[in-house]
C-alpha cells in the first residue's frame, strides 16, 4: 500500500515541523530587560508606543513635531529630519532622511541609530513595521489638522502631545509651561464667545486647498463661527457652489502655503476669491470679510495664533484688543528665541 | 409576396418612425433640462428659476428676478453646468457613434486613440509642475495642456498606423499602445509628484466633473462640438457604406482611408475639447450609440442625431443625479456615469446579443 | 459597354499577382475567370474596379481610361459583388441594398432611389425580406442581397467574385440564372471569378483561364476547357465531356504526381 505510506510520512513531517515552529516561538528568549526606564504613550493611531526615557536620539519626519521638540528644548536630541522640517532654523543643519514622511530613506534613517522616530500619518504601515522591527519605536501623530470630526479642540490635542513629548524628553516642566500658555489663550477665546447665541455667530465658508474644497473641521466652532460644511458626510467635501451661495456666508477663510511669507501670495489669493463671479453677491465678498492665512499658524505650538486670527475675524468687536500677529511673534520669541518675520495672515 | 410599392411604403414608414423617435428624444431632453434647472442644493425651484431665466432673456417683460444671489445661483452655478452637460454629452456620443461606425467595432469609445490617458497626463503635468499647489487647479494652463497632449496622442496613433497602412485594425491597436504609454507616464507623474496636494488634484481631475463650468468655457467648447458634430453627421452615408467593408466601400465610391482619417479627427477634436475642461467622463460615448442603435437602427443619418440627443440626456441625468446624492457637496460625475454604464452593459450582453452585432 | 483590359499588371509587395493581362468584353457578354487558388482572379476583378491600383496597364471602358474618370463616375458604371460581405452593424435588407444608391445620393433618399431598390428586391424575389436584418438571413438570401446592392448602382458592368461559393445547388442555379437573364434584359456585361468550372462553363459566353497571374487561355468555354489546359493549369488529370445542356463538363480524375504544382501565392 505505497500510497498510504506516503500520506502518513507527509503527515508526520508536517506535524514535526509544526512542533518545531511552535517550540521556537514559545521558547525564544525574551528581549533583555530594559536598562532604562520606559514610558508608554499612545499615539494618534491608538498604538501604545513604549519609549526608553529620556530619549537621546530622535528622528522627526513631521515639521510640527520637530517644532514641538525644539520648543521643549530638545533640538540637540534631534539627529535626523525630513525635508519639510525647516523651523526653527537651527534644525537645518540636521541630516535629511527623506523628502517627507511618505518614503524616508530607511538605510540612512537606521544608520543614524535613533531611539525614536516620530512622524505624521503619511508614514506607510510597512515602513513603520520595518523600523519597529529594527527595535526602534515609532510614534505617529497629527497636529493642527487633526481628525476633523474630533470634539477635542486642536489646542487640547496638541497640549496632550506636548505633555507626552515633555515626558519622554524629561522636560515636563517646560511642557507644562507651553501648554498653560496655549490654554490661556484658548480660555480667553472661550470666555468671550461662550455666551453667544447661534444667530450671533457668523456663517463661515472655509476653503482650504482648491476652489470649493472645504473641511468639516470643528475648529471653526471653537473660534466662535458656524462652519457651513460641518454636517457633510465626507470629511473633505467639495462643496456645491449652489449650497455656498444659498448659505450666503458672512466670512470666508482660505488657507494657503506661503513659504516666503510674502504678502503678495495672500493678496493674490484674496483678490481671486473676491473676483469670482459666482461669489459676487455673497455677504462675505460684499463686505470684504475674506481672509487668507498660512496653514502653519494652525499647527503645533502656533495654535494660539491661528485660533486668535480666526476668532478676531469672526468677532472683530469682541477681540478688538487682541493682535494675533503680535501674539504669534511673542510665542515664537518665547519658545524658540527667534524674531519672527513675514506675513502669515491677510488682511 | 409584397409588391414593390408595398415595400417602398414600409421603408417610408420606417423613416417617418425614426424621425419621430428623434423628436421624442429631443422632447425628453427638454423635459430633463427643465427638471435639472429646478433641482439643486440652492433654494430656487422651478418658479424662481423660470423667473430668473425669463427676466434675463426678455428684460422688457419686467419680471422680478429675485435677489442677486438667487440670480447668481441659477445663472452662474446651475445653468452653465446644465448647458455643459448637454454639449459634452452630445459631443461624446457623436464621437462614439462615429468612431464605432468607421472603425467597424461596437466596443470602441471616443477614447480609443488613448486620448483620455493623454489628456490626463497633460493635465497632471500642468498641475504638478506649473501653477503651484494652492492655485485654482482648473486654470486654463491645465486645459490647454490636456488638449495639446490629446492631439499629440492622435498624431502618434496616425504615425504608428501609417507604418502598416491606415485601417481600422491598425488604428485601434496603435490607439491601445499610445493609451498605455500615456497611462504609464501619468502613473510616473503621480509617483514623483513632490507635493501630496498636487497628487490629490490630479486624481480629482481624472474623475470628471461639470461643476467648474462657466459661460466662457461653454462658449469655447460649443462651437467646436457643434461644428465637429455637424461634419460627422454629414458623413453619415459614408459611414454607412464603410461598415460594409473596405472593398465594398471603395467600389461604391467611398474613399475609406480619407473618411476614416477625417471622422476620427473630428471625433477626437470634439472629445478632446470636452475632456480638457471636464476631466474624464466615461461611458457616455460608448453607451449612447448602443442604445440609439437598438431603438433606431444602424442608418447613421438617424443614428447620429439620436445618439447625440441620448448622450445629452444621459449626461444631464447623471450630473443631476450626482448633484442630488450629496446635496451640499459634489460627487464627480465621472463616477456616476461609470456606475450607470455597468448595468447597461450587462443588460446588452444578456438580452440583445444577436441583434447588435454578428 | 465595351470593356478593354490592356497589359494589366499588379504586384503584392514584390510578388507579381497579375502579369500583362489583356482581355475584351462586349455588351451583354458574360465572361468567367477561372484558375487555381492564387492565380489572380480576385485581384483582377479588384483592379478593374480600381479597388486595387494596377502597377501597369489600363482598363478602358468605351475607350475611356478608368484611371482618368472623375471621382464618383466609376461606381455608376461598375458594380462589384465581393466574395464575403459582412456587416458589423445590423442593417435591414432594404437599407443594405439602398447603399448601392450611394453614388447617386447626396443626403436624402429620393422616391426614385426607393423605387429602384424596391424593384430590384422584387426582381430577385426577396421583397418579403425587405425589413429583415441581414444577419437573420441564410447564405443564399444574403448573396442575393449583395447582388441586389450592386444592381442598385445601375451599373453597366457587373463584377462578381465567387458568387456561388457558399450556396447550395438550388441557390447556385437561381443566382446564376438571374445574372444571365440580366445580361440580356439590361444589356449588362458580367465578369465573374469562379472556381466551379462546370457552372462557369454553363453560364458564360467567354472564359479566361489564369495561371500564376497570366492569361493562359481565353475564348469560348468549349475552347478553353480542354483536358490539356486543365492538366497544365491545375495539375489535374481530367475527362471533359459534353453535358446534357450542351456545355463542357469537366470530371476531375486525379492530381498529377510530378511536375506542375500550384503555387502557394495568396490571393
Amino acid at each position: 500500500m505505497k500510497k498510504r505510506t506516503v500520506v502518513l510520512s507527509v503527515v508526520i513531517i508536517v506535524l514535526v515541523i509544526a512542533a518545531l515552529a511552535y517550540a521556537t516561538l514559545v521558547y525564544t528568549p525574551s528581549e533583555t530587560a530594559p536598562q532604562k526606564e520606559t514610558v508608554t504613550i499612545i499615539d494618534a493611531l491608538g498604538v501604545a508606543v513604549e519609549v526608553e526615557v529620556p530619549v537621546e536620539r530622535i528622528i522627526s519626519l513631521y515639521s510640527s513635531l520637530s517644532e514641538i521638540i525644539c520648543a521643549l528644548g530638545g533640538q540637540d536630541r534631534i539627529v535626523g529630519r525630513d525635508a519639510t522640517s525647516n523651523f526653527p532654523p537651527s534644525i537645518l543643519e540636521k541630516p535629511v532622511v527623506g523628502e517627507s514622511s511618505y518614503n524616508p530613506n530607511l538605510e540612512v534613517l537606521l544608520e543614524l541609530n535613533p531611539d525614536l522616530v516620530v512622524s505624521d500619518s503619511m508614514l506607510s504601515d510597512e515602513t513603520r513595521q520595518t523600523i519597529e522591527g529594527a527595535g526602534v519605536p515609532v510614534f505617529i501623530s497629527t497636529t493642527g489638522e487633526l481628525d476633523p470630526r474630533s470634539t477635542v479642540t486642536a489646542i487640547n490635542f496638541t497640549g496632550q502631545l506636548i505633555r507626552n513629548f515633555g515626558l519622554i524628553l524629561g522636560e515636563e516642566e517646560k511642557a507644562d509651561e507651553i501648554v498653560d500658555y496655549m490654554e490661556s489663550y484658548e480660555n480667553l477665546v472661550n470666555e468671550r464667545i461662550k455666551n453667544l447665541t447661534p444667530s450671533e455667530k457668523p456663517l463661515v465658508y472655509y476653503e482650504w486647498y482648491m476652489s470649493w474644497y472645504s473641511c468639516v473641521t470643528a475648529s471653526v466652532a471653537h473660534a466662535g463661527g458656524i462652519n457651513i460644511a460641518a454636517e457633510e458626510p465626507i470629511s473633505f467635501p467639495t462643496l456645491s457652489i449652489e449650497y455656498v451661495l444659498e448659505k450666503d456666508p458672512d466670512v470666508i477663510i482660505r488657507m494657503i502655503s506661503s513659504p516666503e511669507h510674502d504678502v503678495v501670495d495672500f493678496e493674490t489669493m484674496r483678490e481671486e476669491i473676491l473676483n469670482r463671479p459666482v461669489l459676487s453677491e455673497v455677504k462675505a465678498v460684499k463686505e470684504g470679510r475674506v481672509y487668507v492665512y498660512d496653514y502653519v499658524v494652525w499647527t503645533g505650538t502656533r495654535l494660539p495664533a491661528g485660533l486668535l486670527y480666526w476668532a478676531k475675524w469672526f468677532h472683530p468687536s469682541l477681540f478688538e484688543d487682541i493682535d494675533p500677529a503680535a501674539i504669534h511673534k511673542e510665542l515664537i520669541q518665547r519658545f524658540f528665541g527667534i524674531e519672527l518675520e513675514g506675513v502669515f495672515a491677510y488682511p | 409576396m409584397s409588391t414593390a410599392s408595398e415595400v417602398k411604403k414600409l421603408y417610408a414608414k420606417g423613416e417617418k418612425r425614426k424621425v419621430l423617435v428623434i423628436l421624442y428624444a429631443f422632447i425628453a431632453l427638454l423635459i430633463i433640462t427643465v427638471i435639472s434647472v429646478s433641482l439643486g442644493a440652492g433654494r430656487p425651484r422651478f418658479m424662481e428659476a423660470a423667473q430668473v431665466i425669463l427676466s434675463k432673456i426678455f428684460p422688457f417683460l419686467g419680471i422680478n428676478p429675485g435677489s442677486k444671489n438667487t440670480q447668481n445661483i441659477i445663472l452662474l452655478a446651475r445653468l452653465p453646468r446644465i448647458v455643459l452637460a448637454i454639449i459634452a454629452g452630445a459631443g461624446l456620443a457623436a464621437s462614439g457613434a462615429t468612431m464605432q461606425g468607421v472603425l467597424r467595432n461596437p466596443l470602441v469609445s471616443p477614447f480609443i486613440l488613448g486620448i483620455s490617458a493623454a489628456a490626463g497626463f497633460g493635465a497632471a503635468l500642468a498641475i504638478v509642475l506649473g501653477i503651484g499647489v494652492f492655485s485654482p487647479y482648473t486654470g486654463y494652463i491645465v486645459v490647454a495642456n490636456a488638449f495639446i497632449f490629446s492631439m499629440l496622442a492622435m498624431l502618434m496613433v496616425y504615425g504608428i498606423a501609417c507604418l502598416r497602412g491606415i485601417t481600422p485594425e491598425t488604428v485601434i491597436l496603435a490607439g491601445v499602445a499610445v493609451g498605455f504609454l500615456f497611462s504609464a507616464l501619468l502613473s510616473l507623474i503621480q509617483f514623483v509628484a513632490p507635493e501630496y496636494e498636487a497628487l490629490r488634484a490630479v486624481v480629482y481631475w481624472l474623475m470628471g466633473q461639470l461643476f467648474t463650468a462657466t459661460w466662457e468655457k461653454n462658449l469655447i467648447i460649443l462651437p467646436i462640438v457643434l461644428v465637429a458634430n455637424a461634419l460627422m453627421v454629414r458623413h453619415s452615408w459614408d459611414i454607412n457604406v464603410m461598415s460594409l467593408g473596405e472593398e465594398t466601400a471603395t467600389s461604391l465610391g467611398v474613399n475609406s482611408r480619407r473618411v476614416l482619417l477625417i471622422c476620427i479627427t473630428l471625433g477626437t477634436l470634439a472629445t478632446a475639447s470636452i475632456i480638457s475642461f471636464t476631466g474624464i467622463i466615461g461611458f457616455i460615448g460608448l453607451v449612447s450609440p448602443h442604445i440609439a442603435r437598438m431603438i433606431i437602427g444602424s442608418d447613421h443619418r438617424f443614428l447620429l442625431p439620436c445618439s447625440i440627443l441620448l448622450g445629452a440626456c444621459l449626461l444631464l441625468c447623471s450630473d443631476t443625479l450626482a448633484r442630488l446624492v450629496f446635496m451640499r457637496s459634489e460627487l464627480p460625475v465621472g463616477i456616476v456615469t461609470s456606475l450607470i454604464g455597468v448595468p447597461f452593459f450587462l443588460y446588452f450582453l444578456l438580452s440583445r446579443r444577436r441583434q447588435l452585432w454578428h | 459597354m465595351k470593356l478593354i483590359i490592356n497589359k494589366l499588371s499588379f504586384n503584392y509587395k514584390s510578388i507579381a499577382a497579375l502579369k500583362d493581362v489583356n482581355l475584351e468584353l462586349g455588351v451583354g457578354e458574360v465572361m468567367s475567370i477561372v484558375g487555381p487558388n492564387g492565380s489572380g482572379k480576385s485581384t483582377l476583378l479588384k483592379c478593374i474596379d480600381r479597388i486595387l491600383k494596377p502597377k501597369q496597364g489600363a482598363v478602358l471602358i468605351n475607350g475611356r481610361d478608368v484611371a482618368n474618370m472623375k471621382h464618383g463616375e466609376l461606381p455608376k458604371i461598375i458594380g462589384y459583388v465581393p466574395q464575403n460581405s459582412t456587416s458589423t452593424f445590423p442593417f435591414t435588407v432594404f437599407e443594405a441594398v439602398l447603399m448601392g444608391r450611394k453614388p447617386y445620393i447626396q443626403w436624402s433618399v429620393s422616391e426614385t432611389d426607393k423605387e429602384i431598390v424596391a424593384e430590384i428586391l422584387k426582381f430577385l424575389g426577396i421583397s418579403k425580406l425587405a425589413e429583415r436584418h441581414l444577419n437573420e438571413l441564410s447564405s443564399g438570401e444574403q448573396q442575393k442581397v449583395i447582388v441586389a446592392r450592386a444592381l442598385a448602382q445601375q451599373p453597366q458592368i457587373l463584377l462578381l467574385d465567387e458568387p456561388t461559393s457558399n450556396l447550395d445547388i438550388k441557390h447556385q442555379l437561381e443566382v446564376l440564372s438571374i445574372i444571365k437573364g440580366l445580361t440580356q434584359s439590361r444589356q449588362l456585361s458580367v465578369i465573374m471569378a469562379m472556381h466551379d468550372l462546370n457552372l462557369a462553363s454553363r453560364f458564360s459566353d467567354k472564359m479566361a483561364m489564369l495561371k500564376h497571374g497570366c492569361i493562359f487561355a481565353v475564348g469560348t468555354p468549349k475552347s478553353v476547357l480542354t483536358e490539356e489546359n486543365i492538366e497544365s493549369v491545375y495539375g489535374v488529370k481530367s475527362h471533359v465531356t459534353n453535358s446534357v445542356l450542351d456545355s463542357p463538363q469537366v470530371t476531375p480524375i486525379e492530381p498529377i504526381a510530378t511536375g506542375v504544382e500550384n503555387s502557394e501565392e495568396s490571393k
